[in-house]
C-alpha cells in the first residue's frame, strides 16, 4: 500500500529534520527563549496590574508562540536548500506529500514543546490560574498547534525560497492564520477564565474545523509549490 | 462636524481614488508600451 | 501567446472598444451618484449620511467580487498554465487592493460620524482589513518573486487559498464579535434606497471591469516586450 510507503517517508523526513534539531541544540533553546522574551515585552507592554495581565495571557502566550514560530518554519527547509536536496528529493515519486507530511511533523512537535514552555511562563508571570479543566486546555493547544504549524510548514516552503524570506512569511501567514489565532486565543481564553458562557466547546469545535479544512487545502496545494 | 463634511469626505475619497488608480494605470501602460516598442523596435518581428 | 490576444493590444487604442467602454463607466457612476443623491430621502436615524452608502457599499461589493476574480484566473492558471490567466489574476488583485484600501477609508468616514470612533473592530470592516493585508501579501509575493513559472504557480495557489479564507475570516470574526456582545452596523437596506445603491453597484462594476482590462493589457505588453527580448537574445529572428 503505498499510503503506509508514504507515512514511512514522512516520519524519517520528521525523524530527520528532529535529530538535526536536537544535534544544533541551539536551535530550540534560542527559539524559545525568545518566545519566552517576546512573552516579557508582553507583559511590559501590558503593565504591571494583575487583572489585565491575566485577561491578555491567552492572547499573549499564542503571539509569543507564533512569533517565535516563525522562525522555526523558515529554517525547516533550510538544510534542504543548502544542500541542494530539494530538488532529488521531489524526483522520487510519490515524495511530495510525505516531505510535507515529514516537516509538519517535526514542526509540530517544535513548536509544542515550545508552546508548553510558553504557557508555564505565562502563567507564571500573568498570574493565570490552572483550571480544573486543564486535560481540555492541552487538548486546545494541541488543535491550535496544528492549524499554526499546518499554515506556517506550507508558506514557508515558499517563503524560504525567495528574497526577502523573514518578512514574506509573516506577510503571507499571519492574514491566513486570523481564523485559527482567534479561535484558539478564544477557546484559550474561555477555558482559563473558568468556561462561564461555555464558549470554549464552540470555539474548539471551531477550530478543529479550521484544523481539517487548512490540512486537507494545504495538503492539496503542496504539490503546486513544491514541483516548481 | 457637520454630516454633509464627511458625505463630501466620501465621494472625495473615492475619485480620488479611482482618478489615482487611472492615473497609474495610464503611467503602467505607458511603460509598457515604450517596453515593448524597444523592444521589437531592432527588427524583432 | 494566441495572436488574437496580439491583435486586441498591439494596435493604438482607439481601434479597440475599450477605451470607449472606460468613459462610459466613468461618466454613468457619476450619473449614477447625483440621481442616487438627489432622489433619495435622508434616513431617519443616519440623516444626510446615508449617502455615503452610495460609494461605500458599492466599493464593499467590488471588494468582495475580486477574490472570486482572483480565485477563478488563479485556479484556471493551475489548470492551463496560460500566462493570460495569470497576468489575469494579477491584475484582479492589484485592482481589488485599490478597492479595499477604499473601502476601508470610506468604512472610517462613516464610523466616525455614527459611532465617534475613527475604527470599530466590526466584523465586515474587521475582515475587509484582513483582506487588504492579503492582497498586499499576494502583490509582495509577485514582486519578490523573479522567475516568471514559480511567481506565476506561487501566486495562483497564495491567491486560491486566500480567497477560500475570506468567508472562513469573516465568519471567525463576525462570531468573535457576538461573543463579545458588541453591536453590528445595520444590515437592511430601506427599499427608498435600493435602485440608488444597485445603480451605483452596477457603474461601479464597469469601472473595476475597465480597470482590471486596462491593467492587463498593460501587463500583456510587457509580457511581449520580454518576450521579444528574450527571442533576440537567443538568436531566433522573426516572431511569429
Amino acid at each position: 500500500m503505498s499510503w503506509r510507503r508514504e507515512w514511512r517517508r514522512a516520519r524519517a523526513i520528521a525523524w530527520k529534520d528532529l535529530r538535526t534539531e536536537r544535534r544544533s541544540k541551539a536551535g530550540f533553546s534560542s527559539v524559545t527563549v525568545l518566545a519566552v522574551t517576546i512573552l516579557v515585552l508582553f507583559g511590559f507592554a501590558l503593565g504591571p496590574d494583575a487583572s489585565v495581565g491575566r485577561d491578555a495571557a491567552p492572547g499573549v502566550i499564542w503571539l509569543a508562540v507564533l512569533f517565535a514560530g516563525v522562525l522555526a518554519f523558515n529554517r525547516c527547509y533550510q538544510i534542504e536548500l543548502d544542500g541542494g536536496s530539494l530538488e532529488q528529493l521531489i524526483l522520487y515519486p510519490g515524495t511530495r506529500r510525505a516531505i510535507f507530511a515529514g516537516k509538519l511533523l517535526a514542526n509540530f512537535v517544535f513548536v509544542a514543546l515550545m508552546l508548553l514552555v510558553v504557557v508555564f511562563a505565562g502563567i507564571v508571570l500573568f498570574q493565570v490560574r490552572i483550571p480544573s479543566s486543564w486535560p481540555a486546555l492541552v487538548g486546545i493547544l494541541a488543535a491550535g498547534t496544528i492549524g499554526l504549524v499546518t499554515l506556517g510548514t506550507f508558506y514557508a516552503a515558499m517563503a524560504s525560497r525567495s528574497r526577502a524570506r523573514e518578512v514574506l512569511l509573516p506577510l503571507l501567514l499571519f492574514p491566513m492564520l486570523v481564523p485559527v489565532l482567534l479561535a484558539a486565543m478564544e477557546a484559550t481564553k474561555a477555558l482559563l477564565g473558568g468556561n462561564v458562557m461555555g464558549d470554549a466547546g464552540a470555539w474548539t469545535r471551531l477550530l478543529v474545523a479550521f484544523d481539517v479544512i487548512f490540512l486537507v487545502a494545504t495538503f492539496l496545494a503542496f504539490e503546486f509549490v513544491i514541483e516548481v | 462636524m457637520s454630516n454633509w463634511m464627511f458625505v463630501g469626505a466620501a465621494f472625495a475619497a473615492t475619485w480620488i481614488a479611482l482618478l489615482g488608480y487611472l492615473a497609474h494605470l495610464q503611467r503602467t501602460m505607458r511603460r509598457s508600451r515604450d517596453l515593448f516598442e524597444r523592444a521589437t523596435k531592432a527588427g524583432n518581428r | 501567446m494566441t495572436t488574437g490576444a496580439v491583435a486586441s493590444v498591439v494596435p493604438k487604442s482607439h481601434a479597440s472598444r475599450w477605451p470607449v467602454f472606460g468613459w462610459f463607466a466613468f461618466l454613468f457612476l457619476i450619473a449614477s451618484q447625483i440621481t442616487a443623491i438627489a432622489i433619495s430621502p435622508p434616513d431617519r436615524d443616519m440623516g444626510d449620511l446615508q449617502k455615503i452608502m452610495y460609494v461605500h457599499v458599492p466599493a464593499a461589493w467590488m471588494t468582495m467580487l475580486s477574490p472570486l476574480a482572483v480565485l477563478y484566473f488563479g485556479l484556471r492558471y493551475l489548470w492551463t498554465r496560460r500566462e493570460e490567466d495569470d497576468l489575469l489574476a494579477a491584475s484582479s488583485a492589484e485592482v481589488a487592493t485599490t478597492f479595499a484600501g477604499l473601502t476601508l477609508a470610506l468604512g472610517m468616514i462613516w464610523a466616525r460620524p455614527t459611532w465617534g470612533v475613527w475604527w470599530t473592530w466590526d466584523a465586515r470592516l474587521t475582515s475587509m482589513l484582513v483582506l487588504f493585508l492579503m492582497l498586499a501579501g499576494y502583490l509582495a509575493l509577485r514582486a519578490l518573486i523573479d522567475e516568471r513559472e514559480r511567481r506565476a504557480q506561487w501566486s495562483a495557489v497564495v491567491g486560491v487559498l486566500g480567497a477560500l479564507n475570506v468567508p472562513i475570516v469573516y465568519m471567525s470574526v463576525r462570531w468573535w464579535r457576538t461573543i463579545h456582545q458588541i453591536q453590528s452596523s445595520p444590515e437592511t437596506v430601506d427599499r427608498a434606497y435600493v435602485v440608488g445603491l444597485r445603480l451605483n453597484a452596477f457603474a461601479m462594476l464597469f469601472v473595476m471591469i475597465y480597470f482590471v482590462r486596462r491593467r492587463y493589457e498593460a501587463a500583456l505588453l510587457e509580457r511581449m516586450a520580454e518576450r521579444a527580448i528574450e527571442r533576440a537574445a537567443l538568436g531566433q529572428g522573426a516572431a511569429r
